[in-house]
């Protein structure tokens, strides 16, 4: 009896210490190319824009400057806090080389090879082309240099191991699907580059499993548990159609952040619309719009329901009756 | 069948009932009926009716709130009554339906009047009783909610002013108060460092939107005639104080 409880006493933190050491040294991640080509900074704004950098890594409340830290995300597995990515040399990436910089935006490892949280959503990032890598390089380095460090991240074991998120990268980590189709419009792809790309619209809109990876089953289906309380409503397209949402509708929503009812975007969406969509250009809020009505490509959008006029859904209207007022 | 007919035959619990939760109070309205002539009989069966009916209407209205009443139900109707006029004017700026001066300048008349101060007053210190949507840091964060409430105030106030000279802003005539968007115009548009800047969020405030749809919620640096920036333009800084304010103030689904 001894003799088992001794063997599981020392057996049990050795097996662990060896896997610990395992998932250490575990390699991940590719090499990224040598050579970039030329960035253009202006391409690089945009994209920043559209991908959520600025959104994320500003925190636009405290009136913090750009790209200095974000806001922080309480999550179940921890407070994240975005950190400083200006191109100081010591509180932020301004050591860093492009290759370190396409490695982290793409592959999501840090300069030591360390895997980053996923709830940087740089899943999302991965079909980013070394061109679009230069255009985000060129636009980081015109940032004004912030010399003050983020707060660390708030978590504790053991999801602080961070080497066990390469466990998770083996289980939840997918390619975003951004190829052009042949048989669909122009718009539909630069909506569906956008959607599944840099827009990371699943982030939010997905259900997530007890692990903190996307439902492949309930992609857009909505998601009640997002940090900070929010919820997020379905945008699969029929669900879209029966609220009576349009390709038109949509765009100018996600310009202005106001539904056809005349009310507005609360919460999360509203940040989405203020930070984030209403930088983009006229033609790809309607390319996003075009792709999340038809996300098959079938180029058959169904009509909206008639009499239907979409609601801010952020709001329990069930109880508040205010539709039918 | 008449409301006093009902209560005669004893059914007003029954009305009460179908309505909901809410009840009227019914022991003030069942009268004794004591010795009294038919037509007083009759005029005391209309009164109670009238008071019946008063009550329900009541209760059905604040039931459609979910019972929220007093400043609580007061700004929700209030807000609705702007959502109501901005559904109306949204078409109108796409270019979706034609556009209508006199209802653009009361529209923006009119929403003018629930913001400033009359928002404002509608927000007492804690007022969360009820179903709210107010998040409570409006009081935490007053200043800022205040600003918010001012810049809707002065936007559809200008609304208002330039509605009647259409959707795209008006060249100043005279010399000497052209508006910024030619002087821009002339030298080739934004100057694309300008573009960067803003796109990635430190560019310093100006008088001239570089690129985004939205407004941040600091009011204007200054403000050239309201003609020259054009109904549409004003319009979408409604729309950016809707959005700002509700992103920081109003709670989503609970």
């Amino acid at each position: 009896m001894q003799g088992l409880i001794r063997t599981a006493v020392i057996l049990g933190p050795l097996t662990a210490s060896a896997g610990a050491l395992l998932l250490y040294l575990w390699p991940i991640g590719e090499s990224p190319p040598s050579e970039f080509p030329r960035g253009d900074a202006l391409s690089g704004a945009y994209l920043a824009r559209a991908s959520g950098c600025v959104s994320c890594h500003t925190n636009f409340e405290a009136e913090g400057a750009t790209l200095a830290g974000g806001a922080p995300l309480d999550t179940p597995f921890g407070v994240f806090v975005p950190p400083n990515i200006t191109p100081h040399p010591e509180a932020g990436i301004g050591r860093w080389t492009i290759q370190d910089f396409a490695k982290a935006v793409r592959q999501g490892i840090s300069p030591d090879g360390y895997p980053y949280f996923p709830v940087f959503t740089y899943s999302f990032y991965a079909t980013f082309s070394d061109q679009q890598i230069a255009d985000l390089w060129e636009a980081f380095r015109t940032v004004p240099a912030v010399a003050k460090r983020a707060p660390e991240h708030d978590v504790g074991l053991p999801f602080s191991f961070r080497s066990g998120l390469k466990l998770w990268r083996a289980g939840y980590l997918d390619t975003p699907q951004t190829d052009a189709l042949m048989g669909t419009s122009g718009a539909w792809n630069r909506g569906r580059q956008l959607v599944e790309g840099p827009a990371h619209c699943a982030a939010c809109h997905t259900g997530r499993t007890l692990a903190g990876g996307l439902k492949d089953s309930e992609t857009f289906a909505g998601n009640d548990n997002l940090p900070g309380g929010n919820k997020a409503p379905s945008i699969r397209a029929d669900d879209l159609t029966r609220k009576g949402w349009t390709a038109g509708n949509l765009a100018y929503a996600l310009k202005l952040g106001i539904l056809p009812s005349g009310d507005a975007f609360g919460g999360s969406m509203a940040e989405v619309v203020t930070y984030g969509t209403s930088f983009l250009t006229d033609a790809d809020r309607t390319a996003i719009a075009t792709y999340l009505l038809d996300p098959e490509g079938t180029g058959t959008a169904t009509e909206p329901v008639s009499g239907a006029v979409p609601v801010a859904s952020t709001v329990d209207h069930s109880s508040m009756d205010m539709a039918q007022n | 069948m008449a409301v006093s007919d009902l209560l005669q035959a004893g059914r007003i619990a029954s009305f009460g009932r179908t309505l909901g939760p809410r009840r009227a109070s019914h022991s003030k309205l069942q009268m004794p009926n004591k010795q009294t002539t038919n037509g007083t009989n009759r005029q005391m069966k209309r009164l109670t009716g009238s008071i019946a009916f008063a009550v329900a209407t009541a209760a059905t209205v604040a039931m459609a709130h979910n019972g929220a009443k007093g400043v609580v139900l007061e700004r929700m109707n209030g807000m609705t009554a702007i959502r109501d006029l901005m559904r109306e004017l949204s078409p109108m700026m796409q270019g979706a339906v034609p556009y209508d001066p006199i209802q653009v300048s009361e529209a923006g008349f009119v929403i003018a009047s629930h913001a400033g101060e009359t928002m404002r007053k509608l927000f007492p210190t804690g007022s969360l009783e009820g179903v709210t949507y107010a998040k409570p840091n409006i009081w935490a964060e007053w200043d800022e909610f205040s600003t918010l409430a001012d810049e809707l105030r002065v936007n559809a106030q200008a609304l208002s002013q330039a509605a009647p000279t259409g959707l795209e802003p008006v060249v100043a005539a005279i010399s000497g108060t052209q508006p910024v968007e030619m002087i821009m115009a002339t030298t080739q548009g934004p100057d694309r460092s300008q573009q960067i800047a803003a796109l990635m969020g430190y560019a310093a405030p100006r008088i001239v939107e570089v690129a985004p749809a939205m407004t941040t919620a600091r009011p204007a640096t200054s403000r050239p005639a309201v003609a020259e920036i054009g109904a549409g333009k004003i319009f979408e800084r409604i729309t950016g104080t809707c959005s700002a304010c509700h992103s920081r103030f109003r709670k989503g689904r609970s």
